[in-house]
């Protein structure tokens, strides 16, 4: 019973991150319809940003963190500008690019830092334990950070103008088009964001483990998985996915081996494709 | 010479899962990113066949091509009847990171990351012998891999295949059965890609998962973008390409002062820069390569 909840609450922990780097993937396949392979080397990005103000730098946490997801941005912007943009018409093209890219940025994050790892210069707080459950404070509070930027990004998403546009822009580029919307403003926006919440999710995930340059690429396929489940360019979806897919392989790991926790991914995302190609939440044009 | 030989037998291998590739993506538009999983399945499987069960090489080799064959049936039936490409893509490179999980994890039948040993072609032979007989066996089933895929290209199965890339709805309105099609030459080509995996295994003679990283994959991909899709012979040279690019960094090192060089974990990180820069640039601004028929 106790490893059960256990299970249930690193499950929401690793669920809170995993709908983070979806819900990035999901929100940039909703405007540019490519799975953007090289969205984990942003998250890594974020993580070595941080890691580089804080420890050479010496700049304080809070800055750190901007000058993280400004590094992210940066390069994620740099990327669609110098790239993505080139290829909006040929999505197969943009795929094999952000592989390319991700390759790239992983052999140029490995030049400059080497690939030993590092952490976060954070004190070491002792764990909880709440009736034999163990907590680490550092999980709670970022898991808690993880569902504040969640709730950020739906706030964007629902209240504001510009996230309403973006919706459209999702929806169909054509339509928000004749109405007004400038869909390449749009793009920059929702890439922004994508990258933003990709820079802290490799923070967050950094913390809570180690900095390596491969940081962002194991995080990948669950991502996908839960990108898939949830509709690919269904940004509540994912966030949903995300956390099914995180509680799901830390239940599996009280009967399967840790390493396992990957593969079984795969095999949600496989059982997926063959029940409900849609997603729990996907529109059925997406499939068929 | 021996040299020679070594990089001669490395371009075969690349050149048998280029060719596999190309008639999967070149041919038919099958965005397949686990190449190296079934690679890897079909190099263990030859090496349990033939070292727990004492099969023949032969045998080993076709239990190989059997098990590419019969792992890329239920991942394009979940992925290959939807309509979007990626679904494939994403499965695939799903696919190849969980077979070398299960490569680490399952020790008591893979000897996990310690390695499993493969048996030489001609235990008489001794090491130099063998790499020469290598070299000749995967000359061979490049040359059969080639001939079989060039007449495949001219058959009527070929020329819908070719139909199904270009406009899959006018060759589901003809009515071509588009999915089983593709599922068919999914199948093909991975077959053919795990008998590759079975030659590598005699030819590197020790397994062991690291081998199999998605790097391999995206050299493939990188070989068959830079060589042409879509043309065998395109395939085969970019393989070429590859190789020397692959060897150029090692002969650098043997040339270029001491103080000009890198680190050796750099310039694996450099390497790593030029495949991928190679990936990201050569598709958008020259994506018919070499000697490519198509667009992508």
């Amino acid at each position: 019973m106790i490893a059960f909840a256990q299970a249930l609450a690193n499950g929401i922990s690793d669920g809170a991150l995993l709908a983070m780097v979806a819900l990035g993937i999901t929100l940039v396949f909703g405007v540019a319809r490519f799975p953007n392979v090289a969205h984990g080397e942003f998250l890594t990005l974020g993580a070595y940003g941080a890691y580089w103000c804080s420890s050479l730098l010496g700049w304080p946490l809070l800055a750190a963190v901007g000058g993280g997801i400004v590094l992210a941005i940066a390069a994620g912007l740099a990327s669609y500008a110098l790239v993505f943009r080139t290829v909006s018409q040929r999505p197969v093209t943009a795929l094999l690019a952000s592989i390319g890219l991700s390759i790239l940025l992983r052999g140029a994050i490995t030049f400059i830092a080497g690939s030993q790892q590092v952490s976060y210069d954070i004190p070491l707080w002792g764990a909880w334990d709440l009736a034999g459950l163990t907590l680490l404070p550092l999980d709670v509070l970022v898991t808690i950070a993880s569902f504040v930027v969640i709730l950020m990004v739906h706030l964007v998403l629902a209240k504001t103008p510009i996230g309403t546009r973006m919706r459209a822009v999702a929806d169909n580029v054509e339509l928000a088009r004749t109405s007004g919307i400038d869909p390449q403003r749009i793009n920059l926006a929702t890439w922004s964001i994508a990258l933003a919440v990709a820079a802290l999710a490799g923070m967050f995930v950094a913390a809570r483990t180690a900095i390596s340059p491969d940081l962002g690429w194991n995080l990948l396929l669950p991502a996908f998985a839960a990108a898939v489940l949830g509709g690919l360019g269904s940004p509540y979806g994912a966030i949903l996915a995300g956390l099914i897919i995180g509680l799901a392989q830390n239940i599996a790991t009280l009967w399967i081996s840790e390493t396992y926790k990957v593969s079984f991914s795969f095999l949600i995302l496989i059982a997926v494709l063959l029940i409900r190609p849609s997603g729990i939440t996907g529109r059925k044009e997406m499939a068929r | 010479m021996t040299y020679l030989i070594a990089m001669g037998t490395q371009t075969g291998l690349f050149a048998l899962l280029a060719l596999s590739l190309n008639l999967q993506w070149g041919y038919t538009g099958l965005q397949n990113f686990g190449l190296v999983g079934f690679y890897a399945a079909g190099a263990y499987c030859y090496a349990l066949t033939t070292t727990l069960l004492g099969w023949p090489t032969a045998a080993g080799i076709l239990a190989a091509m059997a098990v590419g064959t019969l792992l890329a049936y239920p991942l394009g039936l979940a992925s290959i009847r939807l309509r979007i490409g990626f679904y494939l893509a994403i499965v695939t490179l799903g696919f190849s990171e969980t077979i070398r999980a299960v490569l680490v994890n399952e020790d008591w039948l893979t000897q996990g990351t310690r390695g499993i040993a493969v048996k030489l072609l001609f235990p008489g032979w001794g090491a130099a012998g063998n790499q020469t007989a290598m070299f000749g066996l995967i000359l061979v089933a490049v040359i059969a891999v080639y001939l079989l895929f060039e007449r495949v290209g001219q058959t009527p199965f070929g020329r819908t295949i070719e139909a199904i890339r270009d406009n899959e709805d006018a060759a589901r309105s003809l009515g071509k059965p588009v999915t089983g099609f593709k599922i068919q030459v999914f199948m093909l080509g991975s077959a053919v890609t795990a008998g590759a995996g079975a030659l590598n295994a005699i030819y590197v003679g020790y397994l062991v998962p690291d081998q199999f990283l998605s790097i391999i994959t995206f050299y493939v991909w990188m070989a068959m973008i830079v060589g042409g899709s879509g043309s065998n012979r395109g395939v085969v040279l970019g393989c070429l390409v590859l190789v020397l690019l692959l060897e150029g960094s090692r002969f650098l090192k043997e040339v270029l002062p001491a103080a000009l060089l890198f680190s050796d974990q750099r310039m694996a990180a450099l390497r790593l820069m030029i495949i991928g820069l190679g990936l990201t640039v050569i598709p958008i601004n020259w994506p018919r390569g070499l000697l490519g028929r198509k667009e992508l």
